[in-house]
């Protein structure tokens, strides 16, 4: 997984690409301390370019939200495809986030 | 097989391929590109990539490579003209094997997108229940919250940086028909306890999902060798 950072209105997008798995556990450890700097009132996780996802980056994906939740900050799933919007589905994360195409 | 099988090494020395050659009854091949087995030291996922580009070869095996790799697994895989991996965690940890692996088997087996998405991502699961939890014996409760994320994190660098937990095989094997695919992963763990499993986890759940995916993406599942192993099939 690479992710890169961009400022949005009242918030930041970090778009996601490559395979999200149990292997990024590091990378997912800098996504979600970002999450906890302050003055952020709203995320975007821009998962376009992702190809893959498996269950240990759905649970670190669910981390992010907790953290997201405890600062008051609204996190949004943009763009989800493929294999990842079957998995997503399967997850019930429709239930959870604000998914957007 | 009529003919031996063909055994060529990457990165091996070549008195060590003639070696194992001799002593398991085997042919040695020019290069890895002509082989139905081929060892490989210390491989990498391009490596990996190319050698699976072809089939065969039907077995991939990590150098150094002990007796006990040639076993049943390593024989069927031979047989059936299937495919055997056996990687050390440390080397398959970042090699994103579960995709590498269904490429190859994409241009073998017939499979839809969609069926080609439920084997990827059952085989990717079984492949990290085992390194993490089989191999490197991390506990996926610690992927719960927030809190102890950091630390989840640090053992898992922690582990994959001892050798006694690194060097730790995981194996793959699949084997195809026009009606079936199977594919088994084997760790060198505890063994996982089923008993454990909850059978819907709830939508919030971080950690124990992969087995209920593993579920409904396949068409049958059994554990075997003490939860060290688990078989899979898929009807393409």
């Amino acid at each position: 997984m690479e992710h890169t950072v961009r400022a949005i209105a009242d918030g930041k997008e970090v778009v996601l690409t490559g395979r999200l798995t149990f292997a990024d556990h590091n990378g997912f450890r800098s996504v979600i301390a970002m999450f906890q700097e302050p003055g952020n009132k709203r995320f975007v996780l821009d998962l376009s370019g992702v190809e893959f996802i498996d269950s240990a980056a759905l649970g670190m994906v669910l981390l992010a939200r907790d953290t997201a939740i405890s600062k008051g900050v609204s996190l949004v799933l943009k763009g989800a495809r493929g294999q990842v919007k079957r998995i997503m589905e399967v997850a019930k994360f429709n239930k959870l986030f604000v998914m957007e195409d | 097989m009529s003919e031996l099988p063909c055994l060529a090494g990457v990165g091996v020395d070549s008195g060590e391929i003639e070696n194992i050659a001799v002593r398991c009854g085997f042919r040695t091949a020019a290069g890895a590109e002509n082989a139905d087995i081929v060892l490989i030291a210390k491989p990498d996922r391009l490596q990996l990539e190319r050698l699976l580009a072809n089939h065969p070869p039907y077995a991939l095996l990590e150098a150094p490579t002990p007796a006990k790799l040639f076993g049943k697994r390593f024989k069927l895989a031979l047989e059936r003209k299937g495919l055997f991996i056996s990687l050390s965690t440390s080397a398959a940890f970042h090699m994103e094997l579960a995709g590498l692996v269904c490429s190859c088997l994409g241009r073998n087996v017939p499979l839809s997108q969609d069926k080609g998405f439920d084997v990827e991502t059952a085989l990717g699961e079984a492949l990290s229940n085992a390194m993490v939890h089989g191999n490197l014996d991390v506990a996926s409760a610690l992927r719960n919250d927030p809190a102890d994320f950091g630390q989840y994190c640090d053992l898992v660098n922690q582990r994959l940086a001892t050798p006694t937990f690194a060097d730790r095989r995981i194996e793959m094997l699949a084997t195809w028909s026009a009606k079936c695919l199977e594919i088994e992963v084997h760790d060198e763990g505890r063994g996982f306890d089923i008993s454990n499993v909850s059978a819907i986890p709830r939508i919030e759940a971080k950690c124990g999902r992969g087995f209920s995916l593993i579920r409904e993406l396949t068409q049958g599942v059994t554990l075997v060798d003490q939860g060290c192993g688990l078989k899979m099939s898929f009807e393409p």
